[in-house]
């Protein structure tokens, strides 16, 4: 395969960041109105224009169909033919969710149904323009062929952007049998090696050269082969490119004025996939010189603590292990606004479709938070937002501020009506599911109400916080995590008959090997029989199992709390965590349950 | 209309492409099959001679009012019919 996979994911995660922006900025459009940022719509085309030329060249036919349509509207907004009101965005919004999907799916193979997206993309595109342009969007063009027997036919739309971008159009001419497979390359290069060098808009055999197969047999083999390509370099630059003969390549001529008049100018090109592709492999070097530098004191620590020098090698241990936290919180750490934003477009959505008039001010100056709990606080902070707006009393816009500040290692957020009237009387929310979202976070929810003030929902989270990714497990109606990096595998649907006692150890038999069975409590082997799952553990290269009641086990990322007085003494669990519906989670302690088992300790300790 | 499934299970490339061509024209013209099913499972690569036969099959079975499907074709292969718009011939259908 020539695209191979890295390439692929450095595509997915330049299309999350670019989508991530133009929706901010769809967004901030729709506030303008009629009033356009000339700049910034032109920003939200090129961004999708680098998004469909990836697309084109992964040669990913939904993303690339969705994308050409939603860059055609963008167009009509950039040339002002087309003003960015709250039902043209919102189909533009609804597009970029697709493209969402549709970049979550490309590993997968799911097929998804874009049609009615499509459509409503199309009918916007035709139905706001002006009759002499609407007819652009269907009109379909001929550009016939040297042979004079075939045409392509082009929607005409598609050429005025081509045009618009100050590409040039040319008809290549190829035999794919000599100038491919003589040449001992294969059409997927081949046609991957024009991707590089334009769009390819069209293309075509000519399939009655090729023959039957009875024809094939007495004749020589010949496969004419069309391409209609847009690109922005010269007719004798691309000679050079695709080793062309005079013959074999033709400019279109098509004047634009014909099809309408241009208003646009030639983009600037954006972040090649190739670059970004670099910018990755350095990134990578310095995290391993890093890692290097990590383990070269760590060497230096074991010789100081094997020299008796405990407290040098301890020094040393310690500050790696800062450097490893403080790179850990690098990594994850990003700005608040690049996240929660996110929350204008919930609130947006819900203005909409409740037709109502909502505004929303997010203020995080430079606050820099874990992303993980971001993203966990935009679903609650949403909920919040939703039931502040529910409960003003106003016939007009309804405006809410998000502010963030960070006061003594605790980031402080606090949500208010910008007009504290809106509420006519003390009124508090019932925030109880958001509440329960947001203490799982390690964070406290408060609200008040004064007069002058109005309402204000405060929430605190600490800057510093534990987060574990693990699994969730559910043993005797407690709830575990276990932490993702010592689970090997989870094994379901268990044979009653594998289970056995042995020498006074619980053992499951998993294809012909024994897994040794950690006990909480002391039980019975007729107790295990029961169990519906079972979680393969490994702690360093030792491996154990844990029966566990969870019929589908879950990966979650928690933030961890320490333990109380009462638990700090149980040895089993590390620490706890509070689920999103507020039940209490306790972090396994997988050396410890390693330790109890190569001791045969059938501990009968439980939390 | 009488059906059949194919399965070449290897590489579509010149070095085959006579004597699989041979088993289409035996399928085609003895047989009478006049829908035809070429299942590329196992097919990894497919080149510009075994494009050709792709389409000389479609040719011969148009003439007899038939219709040719290309069944289980890996991402690489779908595409690249995809691309050079083959699926406005005959019927793609990937893994």
């Amino acid at each position: 395969m020539l695209i191979d996979h890295e390439t692929t994911d450095i595509y997915i995660q330049e299309t999350n960041q670019s989508l991530a922006e133009i929706e901010q900025n769809l967004i901030l459009l729709e506030d303008m109105g009629a009033q356009i940022d000339m700049s910034l719509a032109k920003r939200v085309y090129h961004a999708m224009h680098v998004i469909r030329n990836g697309a084109s060249l992964l040669a990913l036919s939904k993303m690339k169909e969705l994308s050409q349509k939603i860059e055609n509207v963008l167009g009509l907004i950039c040339t002002n033919r087309l003003t960015p009101n709250p039902e043209v965005i919102n189909i533009l919004l609804q597009g970029i969710d697709h493209l969402y999907q549709l970049i979550d799916r490309i590993y997968s193979n799911d097929e998804m149904d874009i049609d009615e997206q499509s459509v409503l993309l199309t009918g916007l595109t035709s139905a706001v323009l002006p009759d002499n342009i609407k007819q652009s969007v269907t009109e379909v063009r001929d550009i016939p062929l040297p042979d004079g027997k075939h045409a392509f036919q082009i929607p005409e739309l598609n050429l005025i952007q081509v045009l618009e971008q100050g590409k040039n159009i040319y008809i290549l001419i190829f035999d794919l049998i000599k100038d491919v497979q003589n040449k001992n390359n294969t059409p997927f290069n081949f046609v991957r090696y024009i991707q590089q060098h334009g769009q390819i808009i069209d293309s075509m055999f000519d399939i009655q050269s090729v023959g039957t197969l009875e024809e094939q047999e007495y004749g020589s083999e010949e496969m004419p082969y069309f391409v209609l390509l847009a690109s922005s370099i010269s007719d004798k630059q691309l000679k050079k490119a695709l080793d062309l003969a005079s013959h074999q390549i033709q400019q279109v001529t098509i004047d634009l004025d014909d099809l309408i008049h241009p208003t646009t100018k030639q983009f600037q090109q954006g972040m090649t996939l190739s670059i970004a592709n670099q910018s990755r492999k350095t990134d990578n070097k310095k995290r391993v010189d890093l890692l290097n530098a990590f383990s070269c004191e760590l060497k230096f620590a074991m010789d100081c603590l094997s020299n008796q020098s405990l407290s040098v090698g301890k020094k040393r241990v310690q500050s790696v292990l800062n450097s490893l936290q403080d790179l850990l919180n690098q990594e994850n750490s990003v700005l608040a606004s690049k996240i929660l934003w996110k929350i204008g477009r919930n609130i947006r959505d819900y203005a909409y479709q409740s037709n109502l008039q909502i505004k929303f001010y997010l203020k995080c100056g430079l606050i820099k938070m874990d992303h993980r709990i971001l993203y966990r606080l935009i679903e609650p902070l949403t909920n919040i937002i939703i039931q502040m707006v529910r409960s003003a009393q106003t016939n007009t816009t309804v405006q809410i501020c998000l502010k963030m500040t960070t006061i003594d290692h605790m980031i402080h957020m606090s949500l208010s009506f910008v007009d504290p009237q809106v509420l006519k009387q003390e009124t508090y929310l019932n925030l109880d599911i958001a509440e329960k979202k947001i203490q799982a976070l390690s964070a406290e929810v408060k609200q008040s109400f004064e007069l002058k003030a109005g309402l204000n929902i405060a929430i605190r989270i600490p800057q510093k916080i534990i987060i574990i990714p693990g699994y969730h497990i559910v043993i005797d109606e407690n709830h575990y995590i276990v932490p993702k990096f010592n689970l090997k595998e989870c094994l379901t649907n268990l044979d009653p008959l594998k289970w056995r006692k042995e020498d006074s150890s619980i053992i499951f038999n998993h294809n012909e090997k024994n897994i040794r069975i950690v006990e909480l409590s002391n039980k019975d082997v007729s107790y295990f029989k029961n169990k519906q799952s079972l979680i393969v553990c490994e702690v360093g290269n030792k491996c154990f199992g844990l029966a566990t009641d969870s019929t589908d086990i879950f990966e979650m990322d928690v933030v961890c709390q320490p333990l109380g007085k009462q638990l700090d003494s149980n040895p089993l669990i590390v620490a706890n965590c509070l689920l999103d519906d507020g039940q209490i989670a306790f972090v396994l302690d997988m050396g410890f349950l390693l330790k109890m088992l190569d001791n045969n300790k059938h501990s009968t300790k439980t939390i | 209309m009488s059906k059949k499934v194919i399965s070449p299970g290897q590489d579509i490339v010149a070095s085959m492409v006579p004597e699989f061509k041979k088993r289409l024209q035996e399928i085609i013209i003895e047989e009478g099959i006049t829908e035809l099913d070429i299942d590329l499972t196992g097919v990894e690569m497919v080149d510009s001679v075994g494009l050709g036969a792709f389409i000389a099959t479609h040719n011969t079975l148009s003439q007899k009012n038939g219709k040719l499907t290309v069944i289980n074709a890996s991402n690489d292969i779908y595409s690249l019919f995809k691309t050079m718009r083959l699926d406005q011939h005959f019927e793609i259908k990937q893994v």
